[in-house]
């Protein structure tokens, strides 16, 4: 049998059987086969053997990512030495863990020959909020300079979203396995546990708080200097102190927390302040005398972590040998080899730790934040207290006032446990979450659950593993728990309500995480199995279609995303007087997308209603309706009323005036968009002070070289060019054209309108000579992207044409004109007919100039023919 | 229109134009390094004039960006998968001839070390069961280019092919099926 022979009578019923017998179990489609092909042997083995090859690992799964991106000269992210990221390159690996990958890079441009740790990523921020926030906390903890903290030398962002940040190289060993290895004596220990105490005091003291302080932060050099690793990284990468009430902004909220190390408020999800160093420091500093960590956390399930960590007592250090030795399962020699690496007999150590040292740590690991050591400070003064054989100032927790604090705080076990478990899960997980966000997607998923009891089983059984001890292992990840999720769902065919409300359920969870990917097929599956069933709740409908919408946003599918906030839209529209939230952001992010398109009048209207919908709901000093009014004022200034748009503008300078301090990207945009008003308005002293503080306010948040920051330049440089100010126009031009040539990517976004702005500019100021070279520029970089009848590319022709005339290059902008002409001829569009005109008009010039009447009189009389048609 | 031009750029190519392709690159790149997964702008949750400016500039690439209506998009979709088949299979082509004839001169595509045999043939293989495909089945072979060569969604490429969503489905899992068994049989032959 010859498969491509196949007759397409054959061929149609092959694919129906294909396709029936894929939706039935294995044992039943042979059957289902030989049934459905009445006898035909062919169809009997090519359906056979296809289900076959269906089964069987495919290519076609797999897209050549790989090959796409080289084929297109991409950046690849799995292969990276030897690549660039920002103005590093990538030499060699250094490891890989759950936040990202470590490299060892150096300047691509020499410039230093310091080799540097660079550490990518794994998360994305895709929104720009989350990157202003990012870059912005990248330049606090660049200020930290101090010789036991690895200084953060750089970081930004890739192309892909990708954070990365450059800090010094060290190489060395944890705290611990260095003490171990050494076999430093205690006093020694503690000697050096006071480097790391001065270097956490020294950043507390610039309000920077590490966060995620454990042995494998604290690295000694070989020369015996301590370096503190990742020195605030992980606030870094959590925006939810800036903008706490909108969930949507921050989901990328990353904490690296490691339970054996967190404070009971981190492990709360409470407010993590400097006193939560002091904390880990004390767990830190009991390792390193004891060997062991104050908590056992291993093979825990998660309320019994939450209850060690928040609720029990640790065991004294000096208790902990005396524990160890009791205990049958720890093995003897183990234990006498680590009091050994202490160079201490089993009863020395005990009494060395008994007492002072006791109490000290003890003080650190206190439950309460506010009666722990204020300071690091305090902390090692206590510790000096010690080795100088002074009193120590700490003093022994009392138990009646433990046993009251227990008890008072166990009334709200439930929720906490429950918190503390999905925080669990998450940090198992490759990427651990902030427990902040945890606790807002698990209210979530609890709230949803409320709705049904059955989905309360369901939530149960997504999080309860069958056996205890997977439950803390490596191998159980959140996606696992909501994969099982996800499972149990499916097989619950024949209860489509309660199926759509899991997917549905699901889904938010992973849209509140960030995971996008994952939320959209779920979210989408649920509203399927809703509208199949018919008659569903049609405003949850339009919310779902809203999310929908903001997960491809989010993602960047502007297509998708528009998509489903039309159809959010059309529903909230049929109902009178619907006011929500959700219909308000659909507005204003539907209207955003009009703008683009320049369709100026429905984006007008729209974000009008979200601007009253907004003030109705969110109240009058919501960033959203301060964000609403800049839009407003935008959508005025675009329809040619400037002024009106000012009076917009003023009031959401108001509201961010409020909400926001003083550098804050968001005043930075207004600024702008209100100094571009009131040029149209001839208010140019007032534009130009706007345009300056909105350009220092750039300078400071992004730094010299970001892409806003070059924005804000180019609108000055337009602004003084616009003036006549070519004196001022042209020192910006330049400075900002010789960074995007030298510093930033060739292909970046700016070059283009920077080297047309320069022509420009030389040729308004009757410089032909200067103009030259930047017109030419610019006609080869729009040529090479637009086709050449685009009226950009006829524009920057006709530009270099008239350079050249006055440069007395006849030939040459003959040629141009010429082409210009032709090219403008067959085109009905209105854009053309000035630019026809402006060549024409040069062209007649230019044979004037050239003595060649006859061409001068043909050409004259064809301009004279398109104004008489006008 | 200028998907017009891209259409006709593509017909000569596919009908042996090689020249055709230097021209259809520019034209598509930026498009076709979305299609890859690259992001050309962020997300941004409000548009200032200064960044739909930014947004302009970065679309400016795109061909004719302004005037293709938001739904006609999906048409260059089409379009754009079947360039991208084109530009791998004329680069897997280029590749190997290199490496037989010795001719150490790069293709102008980007880095090309990095790209082993067995991908680059896998490429081939791929084309040509195709080529076998769509004597059998045209949609199907539309629904693989789609979603293989173009890395479209089953959602975009049911907009992209104008068929419902499951027709897509049932097209792509018979075609992997086809494809998978054509793959290996002509494996064993090697």
């Amino acid at each position: 049998m010859k498969i491509d022979s196949m007759e397409t009578k054959q061929w149609k019923k092959l694919k129906k059987i294909f396709s029936e017998a894929l939706l039935l179990k294995d044992d039943e489609r042979k059957e289902y086969i030989i049934r459905a092909a009445d006898g035909d042997k062919t169809i009997i083995k090519e359906a056979e053997t296809l289900l076959e090859a269906y089964e069987t690992a495919s290519l076609l799964d797999q897209p050549f990512e790989e090959i796409k991106k080289s084929a297109l000269g991409e950046f690849d992210t799995d292969r990276k030495n030897g690549k660039q990221i920002g103005p590093y390159k990538i030499i060699d690996s250094v490891g890989h863990g759950g936040m990202g990958s470590v490299y060892l890079a150096e300047r691509a441009d020499g410039n230093f020959n310091q080799r540097v740790a660079l550490k990518l990523l794994r998360t994305g921020l895709h929104s720009n909020e989350q990157v202003q926030r990012f870059i912005y906390e990248r330049q606090i903890l660049a200020s930290l300079n101090h010789e036991n903290i690895a200084r953060l030398f750089d970081g930004g962002v890739t192309d892909e979203g990708q954070p990365w940040f450059v800090m010094e190289y060290v190489e060395g060993k944890p705290i611990n396995e260095y003490c171990d290895e050494h076999k430093l004596s205690l006093d020694d220990r503690l000697e050096l546990f006071l480097d790391v105490c001065k270097a956490v005091q020294y950043a507390h003291q610039k309000l920077i708080v590490h966060r995620d302080i454990k042995p494998t932060n604290i690295t000694v050099k070989k020369n015996g200097t301590i370096k503190l690793l990742d020195f605030g990284i992980a606030k870094a990468l959590n925006s939810d102190d800036y903008i706490q009430n909108d969930i949507l902004l921050t989901q990328t909220g990353l904490l690296p927390l490691t339970p054996a190390y967190a404070s009971p408020e981190q492990i709360r999800g409470e407010t993590v302040s400097t006193v939560s160093d002091v904390y880990q420091l004390g767990v830190v500093l009991y390792e390193l005398l004891t060997g062991y960590q104050p908590y056992d956390v291993s093979g825990k399930t998660p309320s019994e972590i939450e209850q060690v960590i928040c609720e029990d007592h640790p065991t004294r250090p000096s208790s902990i040998i005396s524990k160890m030795e009791s205990s049958a399962s720890v093995n003897d020699k183990i234990i006498q080899g680590r009091i050994r690496l202490r160079r201490l007999t089993s009863g020395k150590q005990k009494r060395k730790l008994r007492g002072d040292l006791d109490t000290v740590i003890l003080m650190a690991l206190r439950k309460e934040p506010d009666r722990r050591y204020n300071s690091a400070e305090q902390f090692a003064k206590d510790i000096k207290n010690y080795l100088a054989d002074r009193p120590v100032s700490a003093y022994s927790d009392s138990w009646g006032y433990r046993s009251k604090k227990f008890i008072s705080r166990h009334k709200a076990g439930v929720s906490v446990a429950a918190a503390v478990l999905l925080m669990l899960i998450l940090y198992t997980s490759t990427v651990t979450w902030h427990s902040q966000q945890t606790r807002e997607a698990l209210h979530y998923a609890n709230e949803e659950a409320a709705k049904s009891e059955q989905l309360i089983h369901f939530m149960m059984g997504m999080f309860e593993a069958n056996d205890p001890a997977e439950a803390m292992g490596d191998t159980v990840t959140a996606r696992v728990l909501l994969e099982r999720g996800i499972e149990q769902a499916e097989t619950l065919d024949n209860q489509p309500e309660i199926q759509a409300q899991m997917f549905s359920v699901v889904g938010k969870v992973y849209y509140q995480l960030g995971e996008y990917e994952r939320a959209y097929p779920l979210l989408r599956q649920s509203m399927d199995i809703k509208n199949d069933m018919g008659q569903p709740d049609e405003i949850e409908q339009a919310d779902s279609y809203y999310l929908l919408g903001a997960a491809m946003h989010h993602k960047g599918n502007y297509r998708e995303s528009d998509y489903y906030f039309e159809k959010a839209l059309d529903i909230f529209n049929s109902f009178s007087d619907h006011k929500s939230v959700q219909f308000a952001n659909s507005l204003y992010r539907t209207a955003n997308i009009r703008g683009v398109r320049r369709d100026f009048e429905a984006a007008f209207s729209m974000h009008k209603q979200a601007l009253y919908m907004r003030l109705n709901l969110l109240g009058e000093s919501h960033p959203d309706v301060g964000n609403s009014y800049k839009s407003v004022g935008n959508t005025f200034h675009q329809s040619g009323d400037p002024a009106k748009a000012i009076k917009y503008f003023r009031k959401a300078a108001d509201i961010y005036g409020v909400g926001y301090p003083e550098k804050h990207p968001a005043i930075a945009d207004l600024k702008v968009s209100k100094a571009r008003a009131l040029q149209e308005l001839n208010k140019f002293d007032k534009a130009e002070k706007y345009l300056i503080s909105a350009l220092a306010i750039q300078t400071d948040i992004y730094g010299e070289h970001h892409t806003n920051t070059g924005m804000s330049k180019m609108a000055l440089g337009h602004f003084y060019r616009n003036t006549g100010d070519f004196a001022k126009a042209e020192p910006i031009y330049l400075e900002l054209i010789s960074v995007i040539e030298n510093e930033l990517s060739g292909d970046h976004p700016l070059k283009r309108p920077v080297t047309e702005a320069l022509g420009r500019l030389y040729l308004d100021n009757n410089e032909p000579e200067k103009a030259e070279s930047w017109l030419r520029k610019t006609t080869q970089l729009l040529s090479s992207s637009l086709r050449p009848e685009h009226p950009r590319v006829l524009t920057a022709e006709f530009r270099l044409a008239d350079c050249l005339l006055q440069l007395q290059e006849y030939e040459e902008a003959e040629v141009l004109l010429l082409q210009v002409l032709d090219q403008a001829g067959d085109q009905s569009d209105e854009t053309y007919t000035s630019i026809k005109k402006d060549a024409l008009h040069t062209v007649v010039t230019l044979y004037e100039i050239w003595n060649r009447e006859d061409q001068a009189e043909i050409f004259s009389s064809r301009l004279q023919d398109m104004d008489a048609i006008e | 229109m200028e998907t017009d031009k891209i259409t006709k750029l593509l017909q000569a190519h596919t009908s042996g134009d090689s020249r055709a392709l230097n021209q259809l690159i520019p034209l598509v790149y930026d498009e076709l390094k979305r299609m890859a997964q690259i992001r050309l702008v962020g997300e941004r949750s409000d548009h200032t004039l200064s960044s739909t400016e930014l947004v302009h500039e970065a679309y400016l690439k795109l061909i004719d960006f302004d005037h293709i209506d938001w739904q006609n998009r999906y048409h260059f979709f089409g379009i754009a998968s079947q360039i991208m088949r084109n530009i791998l299979v004329d680069y897997a082509v280029k590749q190997q001839a290199q490496k037989r004839g010795g001719n150490r001169k790069r293709v102008s595509l980007g880095e090309t070390d990095a790209i082993t045999d067995v991908k680059l043939h896998d490429i081939l293989s791929i084309h040509h069961a195709l080529e076998k495909l769509e004597k059998l089945d045209k949609r199907q072979v539309r629904v693989v280019v789609c979603r293989f060569f173009g890395g479209l969604t089953i959602d975009e490429t049911a907009k992209t092919l104008d068929i419902s969503t499951p027709t897509v489905s049932r097209d792509w899992k018979m075609a992997k099926a086809w494809l998978n068994r054509e793959l290996s049989l002509s494996h064993n032959e090697d």
